[in-house]
């Protein structure tokens, strides 16, 4: 898909490869890193290249969070081309999905470049409750 | 490491662009202001930590949330999805997503 100047540029309809050059925060060496999409949802699995043990569900931080990357964006932390994920975690028992917003990810799917920030605001919470629900 | 002495009011300066000042210390306890670029993150180190942590526990429970989603994939041809409260994060792949497919 060709890139636009309005919308980030999409990944090919296979999974994709993206280079995290600076890692995961805290762990620098998983580097190459492999996003596809879950079939028939609006989540994606990244699974690192690098280490195939290391894996996760994420979702768009818009859908944990409407506005998350206008406000990303206008705090000059994410680009225009960017997309924002927030990794999914299970916590708890009963157990109950939570999201990081305090770590999300932000991805260049034109270069297929990536980037794990670290946000210190109580308004990006490190496990946002996610409800399921339809 | 270098070991620098400060007073409340005094600062260090690091690199061209960042300056940290001791605004005041309150038993054992130091108040500092930070004035650096949008570029440079400035956090708190237990937070990287906490972020660190936050990653292995999600690849750790990958396979318990598969499961816990699994009603919702199968029941997605509805428009279901996981959900923040009645929003949703439904929609499927051609929602606000980067648009893997």
């Amino acid at each position: 898909m060709p890139a636009s100047e309005e919308q980030p540029v999409s990944p090919p309809t296979a999974a994709a490869e993206i280079v995290f050059p600076d890692g995961l925060v805290g762990l620098p060496a998983l580097v190459r890193h492999r996003l596809s999409a879950v079939p028939d949802t609006a989540l994606y699995e990244i699974v690192s290249d690098d280490d195939p043990a290391i894996g996760f569900i994420a979702a768009t931080a818009d859908s944990v969070r409407p506005g998350t990357t206008d406000a990303l964006r206008e705090r000059g932390l994410v680009g225009e081309q960017e997309w924002v994920l927030a990794i999914l975690s299970v916590h708890g028992d009963p157990p109950a999905i939570t999201a990081n917003l305090a770590g999300p990810l932000v991805i260049d799917m034109q270069q297929a470049i990536a980037r794990q920030l670290v946000i210190e605001d109580p308004e990006f919470p490190l496990q946002v409750p996610v409800s399921e629900g339809g | 490491m270098l070991v620098l002495t400060r007073r409340s009011g005094q600062s260090i300066q690091i690199g061209p662009d960042v300056e940290v000042r001791v605004v005041r210390v309150e038993g054992d306890r130091v108040v500092l202001g930070i004035a650096a670029p949008r570029r440079v993150a400035v956090v708190r180190s237990e937070l990287i930590e906490q972020v660190s942590g936050e990653v292995r526990d999600a690849s750790d429970t990958r396979a318990k949330l598969r499961i816990m989603l699994a009603p919702r994939v199968t029941s997605s041809a509805a428009g279901s999805g996981i959900a923040p409260g009645a929003d949703g994060i439904g929609g499927g792949p051609e929602g606000d997503g980067p648009g893997v497919a």
